[in-house]
């Protein structure tokens, strides 16, 4: 790859956390736009790549343990999980500290759906959901990358002065912890799962037990 | 013109096998014995339990064990079906809704049924169905069906992508006869307490979503007299998620911020009201884009009445 494509590659990825600058990000986004050009292919194929890789990450984390076969078949065959892009997000620099002890807690995650990445068959070949209606599913409102909104909310916040507001972690994670637990005593009501909603009751599962 | 007639019909007829599957299992959970042990898997880990399901002269009796890590258990008698959908008085909120049946139509309308092809869980036969939301703001769902007994044995909560979020599933299982040496536990007065009395009237919650996804109802209400909490519960029949509205004090304390926890999407939003900012956060099992979007239509009771 040349010099020219390396750098590209670093912008792209500078991009990715949040991190590029101006000049970096402009010429970054002329390259995607662009139709000639043997870059324009390098970059876009990692552009997919990065999201593919991300929106993996946001929609779950690997389980090693499954009883069902074919579902553990088609996530093993995915190339992008036997990486981990956790890591990159939690080593970024403050912006996203809160985001990343969440993320201790709980998965970092809007809803992402990027119809150009989806290859429906492999991800979910158990399920046999078909590409025509998965197709017809519209994305969130939101399709920016969590990492980027997140981004936004905590500067908007702590351009407030942030000087007199201190977000605990701890705190931020008990609550979220109290009210997911709090949530999930609700769904028995909801007569139609048999037991499976007692099975997500989490009553006792409160981040200081893990730290 | 036959052609498409005849083709439409078999499509609906395939369609009406998985609702009558859907119907049978909802049914079957309510009135069997059994007893097994499940996984639950959620955010990279798995949480081993055995549950218990009783059913004498109308009352459930239904346990859960957990097996791993923290001890513990908790249990539940059901009796009065009436009783279990929220302490709500039908002159505030209108016609109460009965999760369990009134809201097939519902479910029906709101996601399509589709059998999808056999799949042994449990060294059980059963059969797969997937259960599909026709809009975005819910979450798919495949299960399996056990065919001798319709119970549940899978459900595998997916993203809009498709991606596993969370798994429940069997991996034994006991119906009915298998049972007989379990004895119905002492149901004493404890069945009742299901049933809570009218004292958390809707007077105390002053709070309201103007906007939630087509086909959501309240189902639930509270509010917490120490912490000022406010709680709204809703559900479309298979998905569910809470609103907090938390009082200004704690709100302080709290940023906004999306995030997910297996099939759990949580949200917080600020809102003003009356120069004050609270917190409204929703956590639910549908996607945060959605929950986003409640958090973002809660306004005070007091705001409804306003002529707009």
């Amino acid at each position: 790859m040349s010099q020219y494509d390396n750098n590209l590659g670093e912008s792209l990825s500078a991009m990715m956390d949040g991190e590029a600058q101006d000049l970096e990000t402009r010429r970054v986004l002329k390259e995607l736009a662009s139709n000639d050009g043997t870059n324009t292919l390098t970059i876009r194929g990692k552009w997919q790549r990065y999201h593919a890789i991300s929106a993996v990450m946001r929609g779950g984390v690997v389980s090693d343990v499954d009883y069902s076969s074919a579902i553990s078949e088609a996530i093993k065959n995915e190339d992008a999980l036997k990486t981990n892009p956790l890591r990159r997000i939690l080593n970024s620099s403050g912006r996203f500290a809160i985001a990343a002890s969440v993320a201790v807690v709980a998965i970092m995650g809007v809803q992402q759906f990027e119809q150009s990445e989806l290859n429906v068959n492999d991800a979910i070949n158990f399920a046999q959901i078909d590409n025509k209606s998965v197709d017809d599913i519209v994305g969130p409102v939101n399709q920016v990358p969590l990492g980027w909104m997140l981004d936004a909310d905590i500067r908007a916040v702590s351009s407030e002065g942030i000087a007199q507001k201190h977000y605990s972690e701890k705190e931020i994670r008990l609550y979220l912890a109290y009210i997911l637990a709090k949530h999930s005593n609700q769904a028995p009501y909801v007569r139609n799962q048999g037991m499976l909603p007692y099975a997500r009751i989490e009553e006792r599962e409160l981040p200081t037990q893990k730290e | 013109m036959t052609a498409i007639f005849v083709s439409s019909h078999s499509i609906s007829q395939q369609e009406s096998s998985g609702q009558m599957l859907m119907r049978n299992m909802i049914e079957a959970s309510g009135a069997l014995n059994y007893s097994g042990l499940i996984t639950y898997e959620k955010s990279g880990r798995l949480k081993t339990s055995k549950i218990i399901h009783l059913v004498q002269d109308g009352i459930n009796f239904e346990k859960i064990i957990h097996l791993d890590g923290a001890e513990g258990e908790f249990s539940r008698f059901r009796s009065d079906p009436s009783c279990e959908s929220g302490h709500l008085k039908a002159s505030n909120i209108g016609s109460r809704p009965n999760i369990s049946s009134d809201s097939f139509e519902l479910i029906q309308e709101f996601y399509s049924l589709e059998v999808r092809g056999q799949l042994r869980v449990a060294n059980r036969k059963a059969s797969m169905l997937l259960v599909n939301p026709k809009d975005k703001h819910r979450l798919p769902y495949v299960l399996a069906i056990d065919n001798e007994t319709n119970l549940l044995l899978m459900s595998v909560i997916l993203d809009l992508s498709g991606n596993p979020l969370e798994r429940f599933q069997f991996i034994e299982l006991s119906v009915d006869e298998d049972l007989l040496s379990l004895d119905f536990p002492k149901v004493a007065l404890k069945a009742e307490k299901d049933c809570k009395s009218d004292d958390s009237s809707i007077d105390g919650v002053n709070w309201s979503a103007s906007w939630v996804p087509p086909g959501f109802q309240l189902i639930n209400f509270e509010k917490n007299k120490e912490t000022d909490q406010q709680m709204l519960v809703y559900s479309d029949g298979i998905a569910v998620f809470t609103v907090f509205v938390e009082s200004p004090k704690v709100s302080v304390n709290l940023p906004v911020l999306a995030t997910r926890h297996g099939a759990s999407a949580l949200v917080t939003s600020k809102i003003k009201s009356f120069d004050k900012e609270v917190t409204v956060s929703v956590v639910g099992e549908v996607p945060a884009g959605t929950a986003k979007m409640v958090a973002e239509s809660i306004v005070h009771a007091s705001e409804l009445s306003k002529p707009s």
